[in-house]
């Protein structure tokens, strides 16, 4: 047994030093000069194009204003709810603050389309129609000269899901093509991911996003709030279902001030054929159709 | 640098490249919800807690049929007996409290991924097949948690489920039906697993319905998995799920409610429909849903309802998918195992239930003569040179008794034919219509039952007076647990009863609740004793169940539009089944949806003039 267990170190042992010395024969080949590759070039998932939200959870909560008060499943601290409770939407027009439930920590939720776009090689520009709210997301992590508080913050960005690169040989992952909708339509093709159409090969990776420097903003549209010390951190990630191309969203806010716990959120957005429903709209918000009235159980 | 630094280097890269890869993708182990614990819901919190309102149907692409048949719920269905023990669908069941339990299964001698397996919140265990195997065919029975495999795209886990029961979408009614599918997608992003389910119905969704359900890594592994069933640690002392009970379930009388009866509301009778529109001061419209009710342009709209103006924006509706056409039964020849010594050969699209055994074979309803070929050829495969001894035809229908002749035929040398059992009132008729001696019955029985001993196994043959005709019977293989209900279920269409026949629908009604009486779900509403249809896929009880729903559902609205005193063309013009008839209606024939109704106002009528 002994010896059995002994010869298969050794075939193992050998294995590795025939595939180290491979890997390092290869590396040490001279190559010219391998310009450090693009975010955009790395791109582990083509997530551009015009994107449209589906309401289908949480509609009361977020396809129009709830009421006062209500703030049921988000995990409010007591100071948390004390604000709620104090919401006041004719305040917030008059000191221009209309945009409060626009910002990174709340506008992922609203009933929104989203346009995603390369802003440069190394920054991802995201856009709303509801608030025109944008949003880029860097991946050289520079942080931008007016790094004020803002309602989208600052936000850093890294791929996910990516193979294990290979240290020792050209990059495992081909770069993703670029092939945005609007190319795609020009070319006779439908959406990427959808029925017949000539979709671009596609990393099957996602985006990681993390944005701080908020300023103070709502998790819902009747008062719900967030500080500025709210951290946003999300997960873009594209999905395939029954033939159509979905882009998914999972939002994780955290915030030492109002929430006790991480609020953890996902949303569907599917994609748009083109951008004939974009509606742009100024931040406002409606008022509620009527008063809180919590639920009653029967027992 | 020295060969043993690179092997090193090399070894230490590889170990920390594989565990990175792993951190990311890997989802095994035990899960909370989001927020924490088992009720941390911090999405649907009211859908997914103490339940939706009456009426509350907002954000889902529902079509008009399951909107009305949703209308109509009543809570008090739980309440029948067949209902007490049903599961969370998988189409459901992670929005539901609980934790949730993933693990791997290896094969032990290929030591490769063979499945996960998935335990906890409100739903059946689950599993998902990674190794590659077809999905059954299309006659195989179908679950609650349905079948599923999953293939890896990248670092997310696909899976696609078909063969589901008719399950819900919300818990007020709104269903989804035996032909969904779903596609879900798991997404380990750090300590978060997110699972996005995609569901598409082609009788009741317009549009593929999405929506997605978060959970959080439970560091005190299994804590939460206990306290809700035991079905981990054998269960907590007190509380939720004090005991396995909660999960294993046992049917009980939780009301005294009436043999067979399925509370539903009549067409205009639910005054809580608008509970939710009320509650929250949601325009109707708006809270009775729709592929409309999805998407930003709705917004607007809903003000306008609201503020009694007249609308100006028109709901984007997204245009209905178009009808799908009921599916067609399976022209080819196949068989299936459904319990004990019984399988089920389809041939030609019907249902021919083959029983072999040492003493040799006996068939129920050998089928019509043109298939009469196929189907002795399949039974050859099954069954080698056992000569058929005994057929059993459930009643005088030519698609079932043409191939008597053909099946009864002894092989030579032997050419002696099998017995041929039938009730008389079948046998009557036959002789009547002139069905010459070679495929009428040899063997009739008046009374009740007509027992059998074949096989080493006990069969009863139970006449159902005034089924779908006078001449029904079931026969049920009392050791293998199978049932053959005859034309008593159809799976594909609507039951066809032949009222000049001596058929009625009490009559049908009264055989499926007989079959419910035999049938015992091995495991929350499912499993257990099988029971073979005339057409279509294996049922059990919960699949029976859902056929009887259905037809006293839709007899008791008939029934009550009759004491309304409407007419026929009132009642065809009510369009009283159109929640069922995008499943059961056929193109054309007496299983088409004008047919049936018409069949059921003629015999509850007659039923009426009788009395």
């Amino acid at each position: 047994m002994r010896k059995k267990v002994r010869s298969i170190g050794v075939l193992h042992l050998a294995a590795t030093l025939a595939f180290c010395g491979i890997a390092f024969a290869t590396a040490a080949q001279p190559r010219g000069p391998q310009p450090p590759r693009t975010a955009r070039a790395a791109a582990q998932a083509d997530l551009t194009g015009t994107w449209v939200a589906q309401i289908t959870e949480d509609w009361r909560w977020r396809m129009i204003t709830p009421p006062k008060g209500d703030y049921a499943s988000v995990p409010l601290n007591a100071a948390g709810r004390q604000l709620a409770d104090r919401w006041d939407a004719a305040a917030d027009v008059a000191a221009g603050e209309q945009c409060r439930a626009f910002g990174a920590g709340g506008v992922m939720r609203l009933p929104t389309r989203v346009k995603i776009s390369w802003a440069d090689d190394e920054t991802l520009k995201l856009t709303t129609d509801a608030g025109e709210q944008t949003r880029l997301f860097h991946f050289d992590r520079k942080v931008p000269a007016d790094a004020a508080p803002s309602w989208q913050g600052r936000s850093t960005a890294e791929w996910t899901g990516a193979p294990p690169p290979n240290p020792f040989g050209p990059p495992v992952v081909a770069p993703v093509q670029e092939a945005s909708s609007a190319r795609r339509a020009a070319a006779g093709a439908s959406p990427a991911g959808g029925p017949g159409g000539a979709a671009a090969p596609m990393p099957h990776g996602g985006l990681k996003v993390v944005t701080t420097d908020l300023r103070a903003g709502y998790l819902r549209k009747n008062g719900v709030p967030y500080s500025e010390q709210a951290v946003v951190t999300e997960y873009y990630d594209r999905l395939t279902l029954f033939g159509n191309d979905y882009l998914q969203v999972v939002t994780v806010v955290t915030d030492p001030t109002y929430l006790t716990t991480p609020f953890v959120v996902s949303n569907q957005f599917k994609r748009e054929r083109d951008d004939s429903k974009w509606h742009a709209t100024p931040c406002a918000t409606e008022p509620p159709l009527g008063k809180f009235q919590p639920p009653v159980f029967v027992q | 640098m020295t060969a043993l630094r690179r092997v090193a280097l090399c070894a230490t890269a590889s170990a920390a490249l594989v565990a990175t890869a792993n951190a990311q993708t890997d989802f095994v182990g035990d899960w909370d919800q989001a927020g924490g614990g088992i009720f941390g819901f911090q999405e649907e919190f009211l859908d997914r807690g103490g339940g939706p309102d009456l009426g509350d149907f907002v954000g889902l692409p529902i079509n008009d049929a399951v909107r009305y048949k949703a209308s109509l719920y009543s809570p008090s269905w739980l309440t029948v007996p067949e209902h007490t023990c049903l599961p969370h669908p998988a189409t459901y069941a992670y929005r539901s409290p609980g934790g949730l339990s993933v693990v791997k299964e290896y094969d032990a001698a290929t030591q490769k991924v063979v499945a996960y397996r998935f335990y906890g919140t409100y739903g059946l265990a689950r599993t998902v097949w990674m190794d590659g195997r077809a999905h059954p065919s299309a006659n195989a029975r179908h679950t609650y948690e349905g079948f599923s495999t999953g293939r890896w795209e990248g670092n997310k886990l696909v899976v696609e489920t078909s063969h589901l029961k008719a399950g819900f979408l919300r818990r007020n009614g709104v269903a989804h039906s035996d032909r969904a599918q779903m596609t879900e997608y798991f997404l380990r992003h750090d300590e978060y697993l997110t699972v996005v389910t995609a569901v598409d119905d082609p009788v009741y969704l317009d549009e593929p319905f999405v929506r997605s359900t978060d959970f959080r890594v439970n560091a005190q592994a299994n804590a939460h998995l206990s306290q809700f069933g035991g079905f981990v640690n054998g269960g907590d002392t007190e509380g939720f799920g004090a005991s396995d009970v909660f999960f294993k379930c046992a049917p009980a009388d939780e009301v005294a409610l009436p043999r067979g009866a399925v509370p539903s509301f009549m067409p205009g009778a639910n005054h809580d429909l608008d509970m939710f529109a009320k509650r929250h001061s949601v325009p109707l419209e708006a809270a009775l849903g729709g592929s409309a009710t999805m998407y930003p342009e709705y917004a607007p709209r809903i003000r306008e309802l609201h503020d009694g103006a007249t609308a100006r924006s028109s709901p984007a509706v997204a245009p209905p998918r178009a009808a799908v056409p009921p599916p067609t039964a399976d022209a080819g020849v196949s068989s299936l195992h459904v319990g004990g010594q019984v399988w089920l050969v389809s041939a030609g699209g019907r249902n021919v239930a083959v029983q072999i055994g040492p003493e040799g074979v006996l068939v129920v309803n050998p089928g019509t003569q043109q298939i009469a070929d196929a189907v002795l050829a399949e039974i050859r495969k099954l069954a080698g040179d056992k000569r058929i001894h005994v057929i059993i035809d459930t009643n005088d229908d030519p698609a079932h008794i043409g191939g008597n002749a053909k099946l009864a035929a002894g092989p030579a040398p032997f050419a002696q034919r099998a017995a041929i059992i039938a009730h008389e009132n079948s046998s009557l008729r036959l002789a009547g219509a002139g069905v010459p001696d070679r495929d009428a019955p040899t063997d009739t029985f008046f009374r009740g039952t007509r027992e059998l001993y074949f096989n080493d196994e006990p069969i009863e043959i139970i006449h159902i007076p005034a089924a779908t005709s006078d001449g029904d019977v079931l026969v049920f293989f009392r050791k293998s647990d199978v049932v053959v209900a005859g034309d008593v279920i159809q799976d594909l269409t609507y039951p066809v009863i032949r009222l000049k026949d001596g058929g009625s629908v009490n009559g049908t009604i009264a055989a499926l609740n007989r079959i419910l009486d035999i049938t015992i779900a091995a495991w929350r509403a499912e499993g257990g004793t099988m029971v073979i249809p005339n057409q279509g896929r294996i049922y059990d009880e919960g699949d029976v169940a859902e056929y009887r729903d259905m037809l006293t559902i839709v007899r008791d609205r008939v029934q009550d539009a009759i004491k309304k005193g409407l007419t026929l063309e009132q009642v065809r013009a009510a369009a009283l089944a159109r929640d069922y008839d995008g499943r059961y209606g056929a193109a054309a024939g007496p299983a088409s949806a004008s047919a049936f109704i018409e069949t059921l106002y003629r015999s509850l009528n007659a039923g009426a003039a009788a009395r």
